[in-house]
C-alpha cells in the first residue's frame, strides 16, 4: 500500500485530510507530510457546517465540547432563508423532518391538503428543529427518539481557521509532519505521469507515492501540473465573487445560519461565539464590486471588526477529482457557493471516499474510477439542490428574473415538475440532501403542488386536522423543555466566550 | 385524456390471480372511498410455484400481515434462507441467507480482518473458512435450527432474517381474502379488445370475454394480457439479461410427497444444462426447473419435466418504460426474472409499493409515470444484479455454466465484483434491495478472495483482534445452541 502521503496545502481541507488519515492509517507505517506556507493565505471556506461534520469528529474521537471551545462554535439547527421566494418571505431549511407518519402517504401530502382547505399554518411549524431554532433553544437530540418528530440533528458554526488549527494539533500528535514552504516545481514520472516529488522554494525535495492537492482554487497539482480540466458550471450557478467581513455581536445569537437574498446574489450571516461572519455572494455581471461591498457593509448588524476581503471563484469541478496518483480535496477539486454550507461537507466526502478506496502505490484504475464516480454524484446532486433556490425565486430584479429562466439540468427540471404536479419529493441514498431538505425549499419558496397523494383522501378532514393539531402541540411542548441555545453552550462546558450584548 | 384534466376516479387492474392480488390488495387497502377499483381476474389455473418472502418485508408490513397470520396459512413453513447445491461443482453446498450486518470492530468489517489473517499466513483459500463462524444465519440453517429475528440489536439473533415459504396459490389466497373484505368490484373475465384514443394514445375502454366492458381512468396490467392486444405498447425497450441467466425453458410441478422433518428450505441445485429449484412446504413439495433446451436431449427434457408438468418459455429481462400514458405494466407484463430467489414475486411486490406511492390523481399522469419508471428501473436492475451474482461466480465446468463470464454481466454488477475482488469493498447503489451482508457473504462463499486487505485493516492489533473475534464467535455459538431445531418449530 501507499507508504508516503504528501498533502499540499494547509487550511481546512489540508488539515481535515491530515487528521483523518493520521487517525485511520495509524499503525500501518504510512508517513504523512503536509506542506503549507504561512505566506499563502487560506480562503477559510465554510464557517457553517452540516450535521455530517459530527460523524467526522466522531471518527476522529474528538470531544464536541472541547471542539466548540477551541473553535468558538455555536450550534446550528438549520439555515434561515430570507427573501428568496418573494421579498419578505422567510423559511428555515432544518436538520430535521417535518411532521410524522399519520397515514400511508408522507406527512407533507396531508399538510398540502389541509393547507388547501384551511389554515394549516406554516409548514415549518411542524418541525421541531425549526421551532427550536426560531425560539433560540437547543438540547442534544435523544439517542433513541420516541417519535420521528423528535428526531433531529445539529451542526456547528465555527471559525474554520480555528478548526484547521485544532486539527493541525490533532494531526501533529499523531505523527503528521508539517513542512513550511512554497512548492516551486513538481516532478512526474515520464511514463506513468504519476507525481514523484515536489520541490520547495528552499530547495527541499519531498517525494511521495500519493499526493493530495489541498492547494485551493489554483489546483497546484491537479490542474497546474496534471492539466485535469475543469467542468465549468457558471451557466448554472453564475455568482462568481464575494466579499466577506466579520462584525461584532449585537443581539443574542440563535442556533442557525442566515442567508438573505440581495439584488444580485445573497448574503450570509453566521454567528459564532465571539463574532458574526458575514459575506455577500454576487454575480459581477449584475452588480459592481463597489455596490456589493457597500451593500454588505450597510447591512451589518454590528460594527465591522476587519476590512472586507474579496474572493473570486468559478463554480464547477475538476473533470476528475482523482487523477493518476493525485487526489484533489477542497477548493482544488471544485467549488460550489456556500449557500447550503456544503464546502466542508464536500471536503469530508472527499476524505471518506479516499479512506474507503485508499490505494496501492499504483492507484488501480478501478479505485480511481470508483472515487470519481462517487464524487461526481455528490457534486451533481449538491449543484441541483443549490440551483433549486435560484430557479424558484419570484423576485423582480434582473438577476433574479434571469435565474428563474436559466438553463437547468434535466435532473433538476424533473424534480421541480414532479413536486409541482404531484408533491413527489426527490429521494436517494447517496447524497447530502434528503427529502426534508427539498421539501423545505420547495414549500419555503412557494412552490405548492397542484395535487397530492390520493391516499390522503382516505382520511377524514376531522382526523387529519386533529393529527396536525396534535403534532403542532407536540412540537411546542418539546421546544418548551429545551434550554436556551446560549445556556446550552455554557452548560455543555464549551466555554462560551462571547456575550449577548456585543462583547467580543 | 386530452383537453381539461380529469380527476382519476376509476382504476382497473387486469391479470392472473398470482400476480393480480399482491397489487390489488395493496391498492384496495389504501384507496379512498371515492376511487373505484375494478379487479378483472383471469381465473384460468396458473403453474404451481412456491415463493419465499422475508417476514420483515415492507410489503407485508404495509398490508398489516404478520408472522402469526403467515404461520397459519396453508402450506407455509418458515426458513432462514436458500441452499445452493452444485454451483461450485457437483457436491458443493452454500447457504444463502438474509442477514443483518455483522458488527464491525474498530470500524473495520470482520471480513477484512479475516482476510488479513488469511493473507498473513499466505492462505487465501482459507478466507471463506475463517469467515464462516460469523455467518450465524447460515450456520443455523446448516444445523437445522431456526429462530425469529430478535428485536434486541445486541443479540446475535438480531442478524436472523427468516422467510416464509409458501405455495404461491396459498399466498395469493391470503392476499385475496384481505381484498374481499373491502369494496372493490371483482370481475372474473379476460380482456379481448382494447380501444385506444387516437388523440393521445391513452386507453379508453377494455372489452372482456364476458361481454362486459370496462372504462377507467387508469389501467394496470400485471400479466401482459392487455399489452398483447395491441401493438401500441411494444416491448421495444426490453432489456434482456439472458447472457447471465442462460436458460430458455421453465417447468413447474407440485409434488404430493411430504417433506421430511429436516427438509425445510428452498434448494437451488445446479446441473448440466440447468437449475432445479425445489421447495418443501408443510404438506407438499414444489419443484421447478430452469434449463437451456439446446443442451438437453429430448429424453432428458421429458424426464426433467416429468408427467403433467407444464413447460413454458423463459426469457429473462425487463422493460424500461412500463408506464406509458394511462397504462402501466407490472409483474410478468414488465419483466421476467424467474423463480430463483422468488425474484418475480419480489419485483412484483416492490412494483406494487412504488405504484401505490405514485398513483395518478389526474388524467395527465406524465410525472407519476416518469417517477414510477425511474424507480422500477432501479428495482429491476438491483434485483437483476443480485440474481446474477452467483451465476457470475459459479465454478461449474459444464454448459451453460462454464460459459457465463463476468464480462457478460451488467456494468453495475461488474463494478461490485471488481471492487470486492480488488479490495473487499462493497459498492452500494441507490435503492439497494438486498442486505449488504448477503452480498458480502455470497461473494466470499463463492470463493471471491480479494487481492488485498483494506489498508485500514492493517492498522489493527491482531492479537487484540483474536480475543475480540473469539468472544464474538463464542456469542454466536451460544446463540446457535439456544435456537430451536426445525422440528420443534414446524407449524
Amino acid at each position: 500500500m501507499v507508504g508516503e502521503v504528501v498533502i499540499v496545502g494547509g487550511g481546512t481541507a489540508g488539515w481535515m485530510t491530515a487528521a483523518a488519515l493520521s487517525r485511520k492509517l495509524a499503525g500501518t507505517g504510512t508517513k504523512i507530510k503536509l506542506v503549507e506556507s504561512a505566506e499563502i493565505g487560506t480562503v477559510g471556506v465554510g464557517e457553517a457546517t452540516l450535521p455530517q461534520i459530527r460523524d467526522f469528529n466522531r471518527m476522529l474521537d474528538i470531544d464536541e465540547a472541547q471542539l466548540m471551545a477551541r473553535t468558538s462554535a455555536t450550534i446550528k439547527l438549520g439555515i434561515e432563508f430570507r427573501d428568496w421566494g418573494r421579498t419578505s418571505d422567510q423559511y428555515i431549511h432544518p436538520f430535521g423532518v417535518h411532521g410524522e407518519t399519520i397515514g400511508p402517504a408522507d406527512f407533507h401530502h396531508y399538510w398540502i391538503k389541509e393547507n388547501a382547505t384551511a389554515d394549516a399554518g406554516d409548514f415549518g411549524r411542524y418541525c421541531l428543529a425549526i421551532a427550536a431554532a426560531r425560539s433560540q433553544h437547543f438540547a442534544l437530540p435523544p439517542d433513541n427518539p420516541p417519535s420521528p418528530l423528535q428526531a433531529y440533528s445539529y451542526a456547528f458554526q465555527f471559525d474554520a481557521s480555528l478548526y484547521a488549527a485544532f486539527l493541525a494539533d490533532y494531526a501533529a500528535k499523531r505523527g503528521v509532519e508539517r513542512i513550511e514552504g512554497k512548492v516551486v516545481t513538481v516532478d512526474t514520472d515520464g511514463e506513468s505521469g504519476f507525481i514523484q516529488s515536489i520541490t520547495l522554494e528552499s530547495g527541499q525535495l519531498i517525494s511521495g507515492e500519493l499526493f493530495i492537492d489541498c492547494s485551493g482554487f489554483r489546483g497546484l497539482l491537479i490542474e497546474q501540473e496534471m492539466e485535469t480540466g475543469f467542468d465549468d458550471w457558471s451557466d448554472y450557478l453564475p455568482c462568481n465573487r464575494a466579499f466577506a467581513v466579520p462584525c461584532k455581536i449585537v443581539d443574542p445569537v440563535g442556533p442557525y445560519t442566515r442567508s438573505t437574498a440581495r439584488a444580485a446574489g445573497w448574503q450570509w450571516r453566521i454567528p459564532l461565539q465571539h463574532r458574526i461572519g458575514n459575506g455577500l455572494v454576487y454575480c459581477n455581471r449584475y452588480m459592481s464590486d463597489q455596490d456589493a461591498v457597500d451593500m454588505l457593509m450597510a447591512s451589518l448588524e454590528g460594527e465591522a471588526i476587519a476590512e472586507p476581503k474579496q474572493l473570486f471563484f468559478r463554480t464547477g469541478k475538476r473533470k476528475k477529482l482523482w487523477n493518476r496518483n493525485c487526489v484533489a480535496i477542497g477548493l482544488s477539486g471544485g467549488f460550489l457557493e456556500p449557500l447550503e454550507s456544503t464546502s466542508i461537507d464536500l471536503i469530508q466526502s472527499g476524505i471518506l471516499n479516499l479512506i474507503a478506496l485508499f490505494p496501492e502505490k499504483q492507484c488501480s484504475a478501478s479505485d480511481v474510477d470508483e472515487y470519481n464516480r462517487l464524487m461526481d454524484l455528490e457534486f451533481d446532486r449538491v449543484r441541483d439542490f443549490l440551483m433549486l433556490h435560484y430557479v424558484l425565486n419570484q423576485r423582480e430584479e434582473p438577476f433574479w428574473r434571469d435565474m428563474r429562466n436559466i438553463g437547468r439540468p434535466d435532473s433538476l427540471s424533473e424534480k421541480i415538475e414532479a413536486f409541482k404536479r404531484r408533491a413527489i419529493v426527490p429521494q436517494y441514498d447517496h447524497g447530502l440532501f434528503q427529502p426534508a431538505s427539498w421539501l423545505s425549499v420547495f414549500i419555503g419558496q412557494n412552490l405548492l403542488p397542484e395535487t397530492y397523494d390520493l391516499r390522503v383522501d382516505a382520511m377524514s378532514d376531522e382526523d387529519r386536522t386533529g393529527h396536525l393539531e396534535r403534532i403542532l402541540s407536540s412540537v411546542e411542548s418539546n421546544v418548551g423543555r429545551m434550554p436556551e441555545h446560549l445556556a446550552f453552550i455554557r452548560k455543555y462546558r464549551a466555554s462560551f466566550a462571547g456575550a449577548q450584548g456585543g462583547q467580543t | 385524456m386530452s383537453g381539461v384534466e380529469r380527476r382519476v376516479r376509476r382504476i382497473a387492474i387486469f391479470g392472473k390471480s398470482h400476480e393480480l392480488w399482491p397489487v390489488a390488495a395493496l391498492l384496495a387497502k389504501d384507496l379512498p372511498a371515492d376511487i373505484e377499483l375494478i379487479v378483472a381476474e383471469d381465473g384460468r389455473p396458473v403453474d404451481p410455484a412456491a415463493v419465499a418472502i422475508r417476514l420483515d418485508d415492507v410489503f407485508l408490513a404495509r398490508l398489516g400481515i404478520g408472522p402469526e397470520q403467515l404461520r397459519m396459512a396453508d402450506s407455509a413453513i418458515f426458513s432462514l434462507g436458500i441452499e445452493l447445491q452444485g454451483w461450485q461443482g457437483d457436491g458443493s453446498q452454500y447457504f444463502l441467507t438474509g442477514s443483518g450486518s455483522l458488527p464491525a470492530i474498530l470500524d473495520i468489517p470482520i471480513h477484512q480482518i479475516m482476510l488479513r489473517a488469511a493473507l498473513a499466513y499466505n492462505q487465501p483459500d482459507r478466507f471463506a473458512y475463517l469467515y464462516q463462524p460469523f455467518r450465524l444465519p447460515a450456520r443455523a440453517m446448516e444445523a437445522g435450527r431456526f429462530g425469529l429475528q430478535s428485536a434486541d440489536p445486541r443479540s446475535p439473533q438480531s442478524m436472523l432474517r427468516p422467510t416464509v415459504q409458501i405455495d404461491r396459490a396459498d399466498y395469493v389466497s391470503l392476499l385475496r381474502n384481505s381484498v374481499m373484505s373491502g369494496r372493490s368490484e371483482i370481475v372474473e373475465a379476460r380482456p379481448t379488445a382494447i380501444e385506444i384514443s387516437a388523440a393521445d394514445q391513452s386507453i379508453d375502454r377494455i372489452a372482456l370475454d364476458s361481454g362486459q366492458a370496462i372504462e377507467a381512468d387508469f389501467y394496470i396490467d400485471v400479466s401482459g394480457a392487455l399489452a398483447s392486444l395491441t401493438n401500441a405498447f411494444s416491448r421495444s425497450d426490453w432489456n434482456s439479461f439472458a447472457e447471465g441467466l442462460p436458460f430458455n425453458r421453465i417447468t413447474s410441478a407440485r409434488g404430493a410427497e411430504l417433506p421430511s422433518g429436516t427438509e425445510r428450505h428452498f434448494v437451488a441445485q445446479a446441473f448440466k444444462g440447468g437449475l432445479t429449484i425445489s421447495t418443501p412446504l408443510r404438506d407438499r413439495f414444489i419443484e421447478q426447473h430452469l434449463y437451456a433446451s439446446s443442451l438437453l436431449t429430448g429424453d432428458e427434457e421429458r424426464k426433467l419435466a416429468g408427467r403433467g408438468a407444464n413447460v413454458a418459455p423463459f426469457e429473462p429481462g425487463y422493460i424500461r418504460q412500463p408506464w406509458i400514458g394511462n397504462f402501466v405494466r407490472l409483474g410478468s407484463a414488465s419483466a421476467s426474472f424467474g423463480p430463483f430467489l422468488s425474484a418475480d414475486m419480489k419485483l412484483l411486490q416492490h412494483q406494487a409499493m412504488i405504484l401505490v406511492d405514485h398513483l395518478p390523481t389526474r388524467s395527465n399522469m406524465k410525472v407519476e409515470a416518469r417517477e414510477y419508471n425511474r424507480r422500477h428501473l432501479i428495482a429491476a436492475e438491483q434485483l437483476r444484479d443480485f440474481v446474477l451474482l452467483p451465476f457470475a461466480l459459479n465454478r461449474r465446468n459444464d454448459a451453460p455454466w462454464c460459459r457465463i463470464q463476468d464480462d457478460g454481466m451488467p456494468e453495475s454488477l461488474i463494478r461490485k465484483i471488481d471492487q470486492f475482488r480488488s479490495r473487499g469493498r462493497f459498492v452500494a447503489y441507490d435503492g439497494e434491495m438486498f442486505d449488504e451482508q448477503s452480498w458480502i457473504d455470497l461473494m466470499i462463499g463463492f470463493d471471491l478472495v480479494p487481492d488485498r486487505v483494506d489498508p485500514m485493516a492493517l492498522s489493527l492489533d491482531m492479537t487484540d483482534m483474536a480475543r475480540r473475534l473469539k468472544n464474538l464467535s463464542r456469542a454466536f455459538d451460544q446463540a446457535l445452541a439456544a435456537m430451536s431445531s426445525n422440528e420443534d418449530v414446524r407449524p
